[in-house]
């Protein structure tokens, strides 16, 4: 199952991706892993790169930060939603923040495509459930 | 007989005494007293403070009823014979109400009053009011009620501070733990151990810059009274100036100063500069490529208010998205210039400590607008 995961991390705080990094590989160590620390640069990889692919059996795990200096990450699942269903039906949503209060909690509930809202660190057994193989 | 008439003389005579002394009581007591008929509410008697509280000569208020020294609405908006009616009809089954009744003096100057009604027994056809101004009191309570909702708000204020301070400690503090347990516990290559070490250096790093981003705002959130001096407008844009000359010979902005109608303002200095510093530095550093910076800054005094207009030609910022968010800390609008997200927080506070106000308005590819209010 090595290789049917891929990832895209969206984080302003670097040193949080090298480390959610090290953390995917340890487990999948041929895994696609893109980080952005400006979610407006990682949306815009999500349009391109996705629209070009077809349905794939491949997951694609996205894990997004909440608060970042230029976009929330409530602002970049505002503008994920207008995405096409056909970019939207291959990624799979885990919020990771550094402290989760109740509000965060209940809202990633009622949001669309985020399957779960998850404090740092990066907990792959939290992660693993949810893909397909 | 004698015996008995000798005796009983006396008892007369006290009584008769004691009867003057609560005539004496009732007639200088502080408080304003009536007394009224139970069914039609007239004023029968009163003492001397009812007279000068509800301005009456004795003859006129003699003439008078409780609806008459009463406005014709209750502070409840209920009409006062709807109310009246109620209050004389508990007091008649031997209750004792207190309450705030709108009273009118003989000028027709409403004024609140703490009232109590009272019948004694052997006296039932009789209502006894007494009452008191307490008109300051409620002011008192009006203005304690504003500076007890400004505290909510000053506390909801920093505990919401706490919150952002502690999320953003445990950032960096969650990747120091992260990266000294691989470090620790796996097999590393040399060159990722470095990396995960650099890591830990930079995430060390930025937990001082939180904490010393705490300290300066902290700092700013104090009300610091007896630093208060008379500081000019023009002098401290002159300060500011020299102090981002680098900026300014590399931009070349034009800045416009216009402080005809008001230059001086007795407050925080150090504060004011410091607004005055983060505005143009920001004007400077989000200008439009291609034009030349226009930066104008004008002072208006209005009747009760200081204003401060700073206005640019810059990027602008597109209020629509970040409307809430452009005074907040640690937040950013323009993905390539460099900033920490602190400026115009900065800037808030420290207006807000010196009393202030500041609003804004923005276009994106025309200009910036910031308005800063004091009242004077």
């Amino acid at each position: 199952m090595s290789n049917l995961v891929n990832f895209i991390i969206i984080d302003d705080d670097a040193i949080n991706n090298i480390i959610c990094t090290y953390t995917i590989n340890e487990l999948f160590p041929e895994a696609d892993i893109q980080s952005f620390t400006e979610p407006e640069k990682g949306l815009e990889y999500i349009q391109k790169a996705f629209s070009e692919r077809e349905y794939s059996e491949v997951d694609t795990i996205l894990l997004l930060d909440l608060n970042m200096p230029t976009m929330t990450g409530w602002e970049v699942l505002q503008s994920y939603e207008k995405l096409s269903d056909q970019i939207k039906e291959q990624i799979k949503i885990f919020i990771l923040s550094s402290s989760l209060d109740r509000r965060d909690k209940e809202r990633a509930k009622i949001t669309p495509h985020v399957i779960d809202i998850l404090e740092k660190p990066l907990s792959m057994a939290k992660i693993l459930p949810s893909l397909n193989s | 007989m004698k015996k008995n008439e000798i005796e009983r003389l006396p008892v007369a005579e006290h009584r008769k005494n004691n009867e003057l002394k609560f005539r004496l009581f009732f007639e200088s007591a502080p408080e304003a007293i009536l007394i009224m008929d139970a069914d039609t509410g007239n004023i029968i008697n009163f003492n001397n403070s009812a007279l000068k509280l509800l301005k009456y000569t004795s003859a006129k208020l003699f003439k008078k009823s409780f609806k008459d020294i009463s406005a014709p609405h209750q502070l409840s908006g209920i009409s006062t014979i709807e109310e009246a009616s109620e209050l004389f009809m508990a007091t008649g089954k031997w209750q004792k109400p207190v309450f705030e009744w709108l009273v009118t003096d003989s000028a027709g100057t409403d004024f609140t009053c703490e009232m109590r009604f009272t019948k004694v027994a052997g006296m039932e056809n009789y209502i006894y009011a007494s009452f008191s101004n307490i008109t300051e009191r409620k002011m008192l309570e009006a203005e304690k009620d504003q500076i007890i909702a400004g505290l909510k708000q000053r506390n909801k204020d920093l505990d919401q501070f706490a919150n952002l301070i502690s999320h953003n400690l445990r950032g960096p503090i969650g990747n120091i733990t992260a990266a000294a347990m691989i470090i620790n516990h796996r097999t590393l290559t040399e060159e990722k151990k470095i990396d995960f070490i650099k890591g830990i250096e930079r995430s060390a790093l930025k937990v001082d810059e939180v904490l010393k981003d705490f300290h300066v705002i902290m700092q700013a959130k104090k009300e610091l009274e007896s630093q208060k001096e008379t500081a000019k407008f023009s002098d401290i844009l002159n300060d500011v100036k020299a102090s981002l000359s680098e900026q300014i010979i590399l931009a070349k902005p034009v800045i416009y100063a216009d402080f005809s109608e008001i230059n001086e303002f007795i407050t925080i200095k150090s504060y004011l500069h410091s607004v005055f510093y983060n505005l143009i530095s920001n004007s400077i550093k989000y200008r439009r490529i291609g034009i030349v910076p226009c930066i104008e800054i004008k002072s208006r005094k209005t009747d009760h208010k200081i204003e401060l207009i700073f206005r640019d030609n810059g990027m602008g910022i597109d209020l629509k998205t970040h409307g809430e968010k452009v005074f907040g800390l640690y937040k950013r609008f323009h993905l390539n210039v460099e900033g920490k997200g602190m400026g115009l927080y900065m800037v808030k506070t420290q207006i807000e400590s010196m009393g202030g106000s500041i609003s804004i308005q923005s276009e994106v590819d025309k200009g910036t607008r910031f308005k800063i209010q004091f009242t004077a």
